[in-house]
């Protein structure tokens, strides 16, 4: 076994830097917070459009406005991808109290969960690598894949499309379709990963009231990591508002789940911006890792 | 041809918005060892361009002339996109020299993508808090 391979013991280089990367990480996400915070104030100063029959037009592509950018070129054509941490970024990851910290970041905003469901949800969040439907690459579904990413909207009918572009759960083609006809719920299909959605208006806001949902889903993420552990049966109801303001989209959406939540739970609303970008299918998502996972972290 | 690369980045900026924070898929620590590379070069004889990692495999050479099998797991192809990356730039009998971190169970010819360097002489890099140019 001759090849021309070399391990390196970078060790010391590593640990030396991983000491600076928590304070550049915080820097960082207040810096893109605020270039955020502008850039939706700006686009909610912009007219709101309306379709032919009046309501607040919708169409578009829709996007949450981050600011970190995740790559640069050099001089040679080189390339440099930076990996956030909570993705398995290299360098804080090496770094045992930003572990720490990511692994016990607080969920500003967790649903209520019943006391007898709370060991449930604490046991599959420890074990997110082999618990979370989305590391199977099972769909996001609803509420998780959170604001559309794209929306066609005729007067009749409305069309939610879907990108995730992060690779979990990321199947390409997730879609829904939103009848604002006044037709009631289907009960003829199987229960889906997406639910069904039927819409109506209440003002300038699309309301959409969505059922008939599986269970192989959960109902979020923490902000910053992965495994939640938000699990729900298949009593779930999901009711989205989505309003648009200047060339803005608030996305709003209430869960509930009588089996295990006490109380509806408010999800934190997402504003995304307008842009004149377009949904692309996406590569297929087939997980192969977890045989060799060995940790969590 | 640089100027179709620079087209595509900014291209490729713009769709960094994209992103959503929504999710992770497992840390690479959570498979990989960090601390623990190896440099290899070799020929790519299949790829996977697949969520939530792209799979590369390749022939690897050893100064002997000795061939082993490789396989490759790599960032989602969301990564890619939004740095301007697509398919396109990686063709099956390529040499390419790359650097990847070993796995933690022990599993042999395999490893997670840390550099590439392309026929082209052009690189690939993934971390964290790398400078903007050097």
């Amino acid at each position: 076994m001759k090849f021309r391979f070399y391990s390196y013991a970078i060790t010391a280089v590593a640990v030396a830097v991983s000491c600076l990367a928590p304070m550049r990480v915080g820097a960082q996400n207040r810096s893109n917070a605020s270039a955020a915070a502008a850039a939706i104030k700006a686009a909610a100063a912009k007219p709101t459009p309306r379709a032919a029959d009046g309501h607040p037009d919708l169409n578009g592509y829709w996007i949450y406005p981050e600011f970190d950018k995740s790559a640069h070129l050099d001089s040679a054509g080189n390339f440099y991808i930076d990996v956030p941490p909570d993705k398995g970024g290299t360098v804080p990851k090496l770094d045992a109290s930003l572990s720490e910290q990511l692994q016990h970041q607080v969920d500003p905003n967790p649903p209520p969960y019943k006391p007898e469901a709370l060991a449930k949800v604490k046991q599959l969040a420890s074990d997110g690598v082999h618990t979370d439907p989305a590391f199977r690459c099972r769909p996001l579904g609803v509420p998780r894949a959170g604001a559309p990413r794209q929306i066609v909207q005729t007067p009749k009918l409305s069309l939610i499309l879907y990108q995730i572009d992060a690779g979990d759960g990321d199947q390409p083609g997730s879609y829904r379709l939103v009848p604002t006809d006044g037709r009631p719920h289907r009960t003829d299909v199987d229960p889906s990963y997406f639910g069904d959605s039927i819409g109506h208006w209440e003002g300038d806001t699309l309301v959409v009231d969505v059922t008939h949902f599986n269970d192989d889903t959960w109902l979020a993420a923490i902000p910053g990591q992965g495994g939640s552990g938000y699990f729900h049966t298949d009593a779930l109801h999901v009711v989205e508002r989505l309003t648009r303001i200047g060339d803005t989209l608030r996305w709003e959406a209430t869960v509930e789940d009588p089996n295990v939540l006490s109380k509806p739970w408010k999800m934190t609303p997402q504003t995304e911006v307008l842009t004149h970008d377009m949904i692309y299918e996406q590569p297929i998502c087939e997980e192969r890792e977890t045989p060799h996972i060995v940790n969590q972290y | 041809m640089r100027h179709t690369f620079y087209g595509v980045l900014l291209g490729g900026f713009a769709l960094l918005l994209t992103a959503i924070p929504v999710l992770a898929h497992h840390s690479i620590a959570a498979e990989f060892d960090t601390r623990d590379t190896v440099t290899l070069t070799g020929v790519f004889t299949k790829i996977d361009w697949i969520n939530p990692h792209i799979y590369f495999y390749f022939d690897a050479r050893d100064d002997s002339g000795n061939v082993t099998k490789w396989a490759m797991e790599s960032y989602p192809t969301g990564f890619f996109h939004r740095a301007g990356i697509t398919r396109d730039l990686f063709k099956i009998g390529d040499t390419v020299t790359v650097v990847l971190y070993r796995p933690k169970d022990g599993t042999r010819n395999m490893g997670y993508l840390k550099e590439m360097t392309l026929p082209s002489g052009r690189k690939i890099e993934f971390d964290n808090g790398r400078p903007p140019s050097r």
